[in-house]
């Protein structure tokens, strides 16, 4: 073999196949977000998701009342919390 | 680096796919019993519990028929609030059992599972809204 074969065979070859591993690892996290691991920061804006309103019927109180109770006035709440 | 970190702001913590199941799950569960549940992922701030009441208090007139779960994956915290009408629906136990079902879900990495089997714990608890009417 001359010397540029060998140059191509085992500095080619090489320096090819590790340019498609990049290609195929770089470019798969530029299409999807990465995924969450737990302890690291987050740094997208924050986002409220709400369920699809209903397309059919009224959506409308059908009888008008005050509220329930004055505005300001403590309310009951419930829920739970919890950390990982 | 710079090309994954501006796809990255422009598209969102998820991906189409999860939106779907998210969206399927919050309109399912939501249809299913008549509360409104709703799903808040962001920065909670120092006081997280403080935050979330008053996430669900900015629901305005329909805050006492909802529910807001709020993750706030930077902190690890995970927030569940439910409103006047739902708390009698919704009691404090079974929001807890769902809320460690989804941080066992999200001390694995997986965000939109523990969110989806979540929402259907809570939905499953809340039941039908003819069922429990009256």
């Amino acid at each position: 073999m001359s010397i540029v074969e060998t140059a191509l065979v085992y500095g080619g070859i090489p320096v090819l196949v590790i340019g498609v591993l990049a290609v195929l690892v770089l470019g798969r996290g530029g299409g999807r977000p990465p995924r969450y691991r737990p302890g690291r920061p987050w740094t997208y804006e924050p986002v409220w998701y709400l369920p699809r309103p209903i397309e059919a019927g009224p959506s409308r109180p059908a009888l008008t009342g005050g509220s329930p109770r004055a505005p300001g006035a403590p309310r009951t709440r419930g829920g739970a919390s919890g950390t990982w | 680096m710079v090309l994954g970190e501006r796809a990255q702001a422009a598209a969102g913590p998820f991906t189409a796919k999860q939106l779907a199941r998210l969206d399927e799950a919050l309109t399912l569960s939501s249809r299913e019993t008549g509360v409104q549940f709703s799903v808040y992922v962001g920065e909670l701030g120092a006081d997280a519990r403080r935050t979330a009441v008053d996430l669900h208090t900015g629901l305005g007139v329909t805050a006492v028929d909802s529910v807001l779960v709020a993750v706030s994956p930077g902190q690890r915290r995970l927030e569940i609030v439910t409103g006047e009408m739902t708390v009698t629906r919704l009691p404090d136990r079974a929001c807890a059992l769902s809320a460690l079902s989804m941080t066992a879900a999200f001390a694995g990495g997986d965000l939109v599972g523990g969110i989806v089997n979540g929402l259907r714990m809570l939905a499953d608890q809340a039941g039908h809204p003819a069922a429990t009417a009256r």
